[in-house]
């Protein structure tokens, strides 16, 4: 049974996304325009958000009677002098509290996850019973130290231990080839969700999407159909307009 | 007439990979992908918890990311729901409750009921928030995202901080993410971490699985494709399809061989050019 | 135009000076709140945890004062366009448009409603403005920025044939793994030879890993040090 809210709602989506793949062919109108809608829906969305929170968190305690609350309150709406010529400085205050409290949690943080637990998981076996633990725990072990010399930058990496860095190199781009082979794999599974959709799959998941169910989705090639003829009309319509010639010499 | 070709008009590209995309798509084909040790880590942990356990189920990510990470919340959220255990849902990024609610409208929640077996907490707002609420959720959340006071949920009450969850699984775009999680949570309080990451990010937390301080990773919608077979093997009532993750997967496939193909052959041209100019020399 | 002497620039004014006292205060407080375990009453609490705990909930009441920087700068920016007429003026009237009806259907009806139970907004109202909300969130939204991102697809393609080149022995090494990695996460590839999934696995695991902990070390350090930096002087060429 086919919902008409959803399919207009699903024609839309299709039209959008045909709006904003139709800058593959050339830069259009179209295309910015769906920018500019972006900008504006996920701003609004944001401020909504940000909203609540300063609700819930700086206005709610005052009416629950913690009325040292209106410090913080205070403090949080210096943000605004910025806005000011004469008092712009005060902003830096709550920005000054934020930049406090981030350093002083960083560095206990980042010692114990990024630091100590990744050293220590570095101390490794080199020798074991198995042939394959062995090599393993060695590109591990070796890897690693060779990855850090080759940012140490202090020193000038020649001789000896310029060959040492050097090997650290190529470690960091086995690294980039692995980061770069993965993100095949996302960028892929993104267009290949897109297409599902404006094919009207079944298999496309509608309803973790909330964009209607697959009974609407039969009727996407139609929005396909109906962008492609607007589209070429539009660009039928531009091929008549010469760019203008520079006046330069 | 201009010359048209691979080198000079990428469109022609365009066109080559929305045919090998398309053409899977349309004949329905599905192919048996085998699990890698990272996504089995995960279900064999989450599978293995104790019942009443509480997993904290994190959405940090944004809806440019949705085709990879959607199909992972849908077919991890399932299985929780089909597991006894507690369920909190908050997120880090600013579209996580409004993924979240889909999710949870596309899975089949059983018997379980909101706010004794499962709640929507909503967005944590910055770091002060996640390392407050490993104290006391209800100084930090005093409504969850229906509007409900969180004091009066039976959920909170039995779980009053996150520092008593059992497993906390971020599905992860970005920062904030998994490090706050690593950080905070997993280094001060000993508390497992799973990640449900975005494929470019995963290279970059092979690290923190080899020193298990994460228990497993999600690479992926292939990882969700992967999720969906276990989990139907064992739950025969899930079906196949319900992420959306396994009908995409020959997709995948011709897709990253198109890529293959194109280096290939875009070397080979490459280096024939170079020795023709190394003969004419 | 005065150019500053080395002793000019590294003079503080009053402002700045009480500004790197609060960042220093607050900064070692918490840096060393994780390490002191002390049951000292402070802030008429237990312990130094505890009185770090409730610093935390005032903190992030004052952080959440900065709602409306984002739709404030925004708007002073586009409104600007429409006023001196600039060639994207009608683009900024559509962004303005949507930012303030999105703004006011979220805060009506959706996950960040200011009253999600309909206790002040009329339950009808509520349900037009939800189904608004979902409509502009899931179909525009969600398609258009999924699209965007799904962009990088194509030029991937595109680049894959005029870009990645073996040139040397650097993008030769970058390349195999690479190319090893994309064959292997291929699903259709365990059926051409089951070791590919291996290779990937082994790539991932081992060089990998050896990698990127090098550069999760090197840049652990790098942001202890400015951490530190940071906390204890302020930062020079200003």
């Amino acid at each position: 049974m086919v919902d008409l809210f959803a399919l207009i709602g699903v024609w839309t989506a299709a039209f959008l996304t045909l709006m904003v793949l139709s800058f593959l062919y050339k830069e259009n109108p179209f295309y910015r325009l769906t920018e500019y809608v972006f900008v504006g829906l996920s701003s609004g969305y944001t401020f909504a958000a940000t909203l609540r929170l300063f609700v819930n968190q700086a206005l709610s305690p005052i009416f629950a009677g913690q009325l040292e609350f209106f410090v913080p309150l205070i403090l949080g709406l210096l943000f605004y002098a910025q806005f000011t010529k004469r008092y712009s400085i005060l902003y830096r205050v709550p920005l000054s509290l934020a930049i406090g409290y981030g350093l002083g949690i960083t560095i206990w943080s980042v010692l114990q996850a990024y630091f100590l637990r990744q050293i220590r998981a570095t101390m490794l076996p080199l020798f074991t019973g198995d042939i394959l633990t062995t090599i393993g725990n060695l590109v591990i072990v070796i890897g690693t130290i060779l990855t850090i010399s080759y940012f140490i930058l202090h020193r000038e990496q020649k001789g000896v231990y310029g060959r040492f860095t050097k090997a650290g190199k190529y470690f960091v781009l086995a690294t980039l080839g692995a980061v770069f082979g993965t993100t095949v794999l996302g960028r892929m599974a993104l267009i290949i969700q897109r297409i599902q959709f404006l094919l009207g799959d079944a298999a496309f998941p509608w309803r973790a999407l909330r964009i209607g169910t697959a009974d609407e989705g039969r009727f996407v090639p139609i929005a396909l159909l109906a962008f492609l003829i607007v589209f070429g009309f539009y660009m039928y319509r531009k091929r008549d307009v010469k760019p203008e010639k520079s006046t330069k010499t | 007439m201009r010359k048209m070709d691979i080198a000079s008009d990428p469109r022609l590209t365009y066109v080559l990979l929305i045919l090998v995309i398309a053409v899977p798509i349309l004949t329905h084909a599905v192919l048996p992908v085998p699990v890698t040790d990272t996504t089995r880590a995960v279900y064999d942990f989450i599978e293995n918890l104790p019942p009443s356990s509480l997993v904290v189920v994190s959405f940090d990510y944004s809806t440019s990311t949705v085709p990879e990470l959607q199909p992972q919340a849908t077919i991890v959220a399932q299985h929780l729901f089909l597991r006894p255990l507690k369920i909190l849902f908050v997120a880090q990024w600013i579209d996580g409750p409004a993924l979240t609610d889909a999710v949870l409208e596309a899975i089949d929640r059983g018997n379980k009921i909101y706010g004794t077996d499962y709640a929507t907490l909503g967005y944590i707002p910055n770091t002060a928030t996640l390392i407050g609420m490993t104290a006391d959720i209800q100084s930090f959340f005093p409504v969850d995202t229906l509007g409900n006071p969180t004091q009066n949920l039976p959920i909170i009450k039995q779980f009053p901080a996150t520092r008593q969850a059992a497993l906390v699984i971020t599905f992860v775009a970005g920062e904030p993410g998994l490090s706050a999680y690593l950080q905070y949570w997993e280094s001060r309080l000993n508390i497992p971490v799973a990640a449900g990451s975005v494929a470019a990010l995963a290279p970059g937390f092979m690290p923190f699985y080899n020193s298990q301080q994460i228990i497993g990773i999600l690479i992926s919608i292939r990882a969700a494709a992967e999720y969906e077979f276990l989990e139907h093997a064992q739950y025969s009532q899930v079906p196949i399809g319900l992420s959306g993750a396994t009908s995409a997967m020959v997709a995948q496939s011709t897709s990253h061989m198109l890529i293959v193909l194109m280096v290939v052959v875009g070397n080979v041209a490459y280096f024939v050019r170079r020795r023709g100019k190394e003969r004419s020399k | 135009m005065k150019t500053l002497t080395s002793k000019e620039k590294r003079k503080m004014t009053k402002a700045e000076i009480i500004l790197q006292i609060i960042i220093f205060s607050l900064g070692f407080f918490y840096a060393i709140v994780y390490y002191v375990r002390l049951p000292v009453p402070v802030l008429g609490t237990g312990n130094l945890q505890s009185a770090a705990d409730q610093l935390f909930t005032y903190l992030t009441a004052i952080l959440t004062g900065a709602f409306a920087i984002g739709i404030i700068n925004l708007t002073r920016a586009h409104a600007n366009n429409v006023k001196n007429r600039r060639p994207i003026w009608k683009y900024s009237v559509i962004l303005l448009a949507s930012m303030y009806f999105m703004a006011v259907a979220s805060i009506i009806a959706s996950p960040f409603s200011l009253d999600p139970q309909s206790t002040v907004i009329p339950k009808g109202v509520y349900a037009v403005f939800f189904s608004i909300w979902q409509f502009l969130y899931y179909n525009v939204l969600v398609s258009i920025n999924a699209t965007l991102f799904s962009l990088l697809a194509f030029f991937i393609a595109s680049a894959a044939y005029r870009a990645f080149k073996a040139r040397s022995l650097e993008t030769s090494i970058l390349l195999a793994a690479g190319l090893l990695v994309i064959i292997g996460q291929a699903p259709i590839s365990n059926l051409i030879w089951p070791g590919f999934g291996t290779i990937r696995d082994w790539i991932m695991a081992f060089p990998n890993t050896a990698g990127q902990r090098g550069i999760l070390i090197g840049a652990a350090l790098g942001i202890l040090a400015f951490s530190v930096r940071r906390l204890i002087r302020y930062p020079w060429g200003r």
